[in-house]
């Protein structure tokens, strides 16, 4: 039987920001636009088509779940976003599976750049 | 204005979607439009092609639809092939023949019968050599 989560990764950038912003605590929509352009330094701007987009498939997929979060003065039109615990699970091997990526991509890199030197 | 605009794209979205994120996509507008209004815009043209092209299932409706004209564009070549062969059948058939004429008729022929003769002569020499089994003669073949 596949693994389900190895069979979500790798994740898109969108899904992969998305998760990140919303893995700490719980986003409004609007908050995790802002999250995802501090997280890029300004490079990554998700518009509110693709945001929705994405919020609705990691919805489907069980790794993002809405939260009731009422508090006054809040606009009665947001909805609050959360990672689930499968969500976490996934992120956690996304993660693992990039920082072996960059491990890979570092040896190689000073590897040439020896052999550049030489 | 824009925010009209805006809304009416919203509005064009799958009602599932709309229904669902459409408050919500409305409610940003009005929070960050003011840093500027095009880019959203943009972002809700996109999504728009993106959500009726790929999520409603309209993209097979539109694979079907460019199948059926590359269809009828083959078919209506290949008619109009047909009918360039028949035009150029007709004419070929509606040509005067030339009379023969005897003297390059006898030409032609010897030309003919000598290359027949050098061809029979080179593939019996080919023959034997690319079938050493074979290394008998046809005259061997009359005892």
């Amino acid at each position: 039987m596949k693994d389900p989560i190895a069979s979500l990764l790798p994740l898109s950038p969108a899904a992969l920001h998305i998760m990140t912003a919303v893995a700490g605590e719980e986003r409004h929509g609007y908050a995790i636009m802002q999250e995802v352009a501090r997280q890029s330094d300004g490079r990554y701007r998700l518009g509110p088509g693709t945001l929705y987009e994405n919020i609705e498939k990691l919805i489907g997929r069980g790794l993002i779940r809405e939260v009731a979060r009422s508090s006054s003065g809040d606009d009665p039109r947001r909805r609050y976003y959360q990672l689930t615990t499968f969500g976490r699970r996934v992120l956690s091997a996304e993660v693992t599976r990039l920082a072996s990526v960059l491990r890979s991509a570092k040896m190689r890199l000073a590897t040439s750049n020896s052999g550049d030197a030489s | 204005m824009n925010r009209l605009f805006y809304r009416g794209l919203i509005r064009l979205h799958p009602r599932a979607f709309r229904e669902r994120f459409g408050d919500e996509m409305l409610c940003i507008f009005d929070e960050a439009s003011r840093l500027g209004s095009g880019r959203f815009i943009a972002d809700a043209f996109a999504s728009l092609a993106r959500q009726w092209l790929f999520h409603s299932g309209l993209w097979r409706l539109a694979v079907g639809a460019g199948l059926t004209a590359l269809l009828i564009v083959g078919y209506a070549h290949s008619e109009a092939n047909g009918q360039r062969a028949a035009e150029l059948r007709y004419e070929a058939q509606q040509k005067p023949v030339p009379p023969l004429d005897q003297a390059e008729f006898n030409r032609e022929a010897a030309r003919a019968v000598a290359m027949l003769t050098r061809l029979r002569d080179s593939s019996g020499k080919t023959s034997h050599r690319l079938h050493p089994l074979h290394a008998v003669s046809p005259s061997d073949d009359i005892d």
